[in-house]
């Protein structure tokens, strides 16, 4: 072990804490900050002693579920751009060019049009945003294979051709609806972590947790890909296996995510690319490190998007294209980077 | 040996992240359910998340119990004034819950699962469904008043509003129906169905609603040209009702055109009517209508 290999891995435990360090820092801002501002201080008093009053009503019913969503979704969508970006080796892939967001938005728009949800009862909106992503992932990768091998450019082609497809049924499907049912479309599509139910708002950053264990796995594969598919498949990695594993367990993790919050873009795609270029592109702390920036990220925009012009909450969709470009084109113009 | 420490570095933190999780959902799943409080206090603060709510308020004169509404809640004056709390789509969850409301009035329009969060916390938050009818925005008012322990005054009211219909309708009944287009969209042109109490209007005021059978809402100015209209009246939508206004007066065949009888109506006061609103905006379209008909305004008391 060369001292310079080692310096690279102490480097990497460093960015790993620090980026760790950046998620805790993001989940005590969204306790602390809101309409109301609790300081830290007050925050211990009122979770041990404060049962009953309007803090700790704001704390637990309203700022927790929004933290474990933002911490669930944040990281679930920077692990699937990373991983898209991986297996893609592209820079403008990331889950909403791959049309599985698009799809996921068309799901539910259907449900709530067709008012499939009194049918089968509160589950079926995120039923139907993951149906909706699960027929994305099956319509890519059946037109896509031949003779067992993915073909890469097939995938990105179709993926922005259903992205656009799903943007125009969406669109159509709006024209022909009720009125009320309009709103709950629109509201859906601006993406918002004010999700309740129990099940599913627990359920984000467990999934978003065990994709980044399943992609661990893979970290290596990762790197090797990045040489280019034959030689990884010369250095003894079994590329197809890679592809298919982490593309799934990429569109699952988006069609998750969309399903719950509803469209939130950019975190998926600057995150990652922010990432890459502080840590670099090793696939063994890149994934990590995405992920806790990207947890770190959407909570940060979450409480941007609801104390700027609080009592009105603005959607945080916007607030990750606004802060998430805005520094992405910063650091670009600013170092001559090759992503 | 680095790799070493880095594996070791890497398992914890996957360790702490889980237990970071763990944490989180196990304090969040530990909450229960909010409890009402007693269900028989009485109820001294109030926050209405509508115009009509809040406008019934002042008519019940309970509005010194109005702690706060949304910012489109501008009739009476007196309740701009009030502490806003967002708007009729949207709501800022954490104000509401620092101002300690006994009770919450949302619309059909209110965002769920905000309202969630509020029963959550336990705060009592009652729904009123979008009123179809006149009968309906009666009933509407009704329930209110039964919440606020003002139930002889709307009584009261809705008898004297009632009877008022009644006269309306039995004076606009032997007279010539005349064919409306009701407006209240443009880029989509919207109109009225039967389902509305927008469609009350019309057919009290001695009207015949062209768009009654429409299902959406959503209409072409095809399907207006071909019925034929006696009067077109948009309800205002700032500058846009100028420019539509100018747009009808392209289709010459229509009766309203050539007659230049297309009216503006304020859609505050046609969109968000109260028991007492309703005949007012009655009374305006029934000038426009038929303004042969004098309406007496002391008949029906």
């Amino acid at each position: 072990m060369t001292a310079k290999v080692n310096k690279k891995i102490i480097a990497w435990i460093g960015w790993a804490l620090l980026f760790f360090g950046f998620l805790l820092c993001a989940i005590i801002v969204s306790f602390c900050i809101g309409s109301v501002v609790i300081p830290l201080d007050k925050i211990f008093q009122i979770i041990f002693n404060g049962r009953g009053t309007q803090e700790y009503s704001i704390l637990f019913n309203d700022r927790l579920p929004r933290i474990i969503l933002g911490f669930g979704i944040g990281s679930a969508l920077s692990l699937a751009g990373a991983l898209l970006q991986g297996i893609f080796r592209n820079p403008l892939v990331e889950p909403y060019t791959l049309g599985i967001a698009g799809c996921a938005a068309l799901g539910v728009c259907f449900n709530i049009i067709f008012r499939l949800h009194h049918l089968v009862g509160i589950f079926t909106l995120p039923f139907s945003g993951f149906s909706g992503a699960l027929l994305a992932v099956i319509l890519i990768y059946v037109l896509s294979h031949k003779k067992g091998i993915i073909k890469i450019k097939n995938i990105l082609l179709l993926g922005v051709m259903i992205s656009f497809i799903s943007s125009s049924l969406i669109m159509f499907l709006m024209s022909i609806s009720k009125t009320e049912n309009l709103h709950g479309i629109i509201f859906w599509t601006m993406g918002s972590l004010g999700e309740t139910n129990r099940i599913l708002v627990s359920l984000a950053p467990i999934a978003a947790f065990l994709g980044l264990i399943v992609a661990y796995i893979f970290s290596i594969n990762l790197n090797a890909l990045s040489l280019g598919e034959e030689e990884a498949f010369y250095l003894g990695i079994s590329v197809e296996r890679t592809k298919q594993v982490l593309f799934i367990v990429a569109s699952l993790l988006t069609g998750l995510s969309v399903s719950i919050a509803g469209i939130i873009g950019f975190v998926g795609l600057v995150v990652p690319h922010f990432v890459r270029m502080i840590v670099g592109r090793d696939h063994r702390v890149l994934l990590i490190c995405s992920f806790f920036g990207g947890a770190g990220f959407l909570l940060i925009c979450d409480t941007v998007a609801r104390t700027v012009i609080s009592p009105l909450e603005l959607p945080v969709g916007a607030i990750t294209g606004i802060i998430g470009g805005t520094i992405l084109i910063y650091v670009l113009s600013k170092k001559q980077v090759v992503l | 040996m680095g790799l070493i420490k880095a594996k070791i570095v890497f398992s914890l933190l996957f360790l702490a992240t889980a237990l970071l999780i763990t944490g989180l959902v196990l304090a969040f799943l530990g909450q229960g359910e909010g409890n009402y409080g007693l269900q028989s206090k009485n109820i001294e603060r109030i926050i209405s998340l509508g115009p009509v709510i809040t406008e019934e308020i002042y008519l019940l004169q309970v509005d010194d119990k109005l702690v706060a509404d949304t910012i489109y809640c501008t009739r009476p004056e007196a309740a701009k004034k009030k502490q806003k709390i967002g708007t009729v789509l949207e709501i800022g969850v954490e104000k509401i819950i620092m101002l300690k409301p006994d009770i919450v009035f949302a619309t059909s329009l209110s965002n769920t699962k905000q309202c969630a969060k509020l029963m959550q916390a336990g705060i009592r938050v009652v729904t009123f469904m979008q009123a179809g009818s006149f009968p309906e925005i009666c009933e509407n008012f009704l329930i209110l008043a039964r919440y606020l322990s003002k139930e002889d005054k709307a009584q009261e009211i809705i008898s004297n509003v009632k009877k008022e219909v009644e006269y309306i309708k039995k004076k606009m009944s032997t007279v010539h129906k005349k064919k409306i287009f009701f407006q209240i969209g443009a880029n989509p042109l919207f109109t009225v169905s039967r389902d509305s109490f927008i469609n009350d209007f019309i057919d009290f005021s001695g009207g015949l609603n062209i768009a009654a059978d429409t299902t959406t809402g959503s209409y072409s100015r095809e399907q207006v040209i071909m019925g034929n209209p006696d009067i077109i009246i948009i309800a205002t939508m700032g500058i846009m009702g100028q420019d539509e206004k100018k747009q009808w007066q392209n289709f010459q065949t229509i009766n309203a055109v050539k007659n230049n009888a297309i009216f503006f109506m304020d859609s505050y006061l046609t969109c968000s009517p109260t028991p007492i609103t309703f005949i007012t905006a009655l009374k305006e379209m029934i000038a426009f209508i038929h303004p042969e008909v004098k309406i007496d305004d002391s008949q029906g008391k």
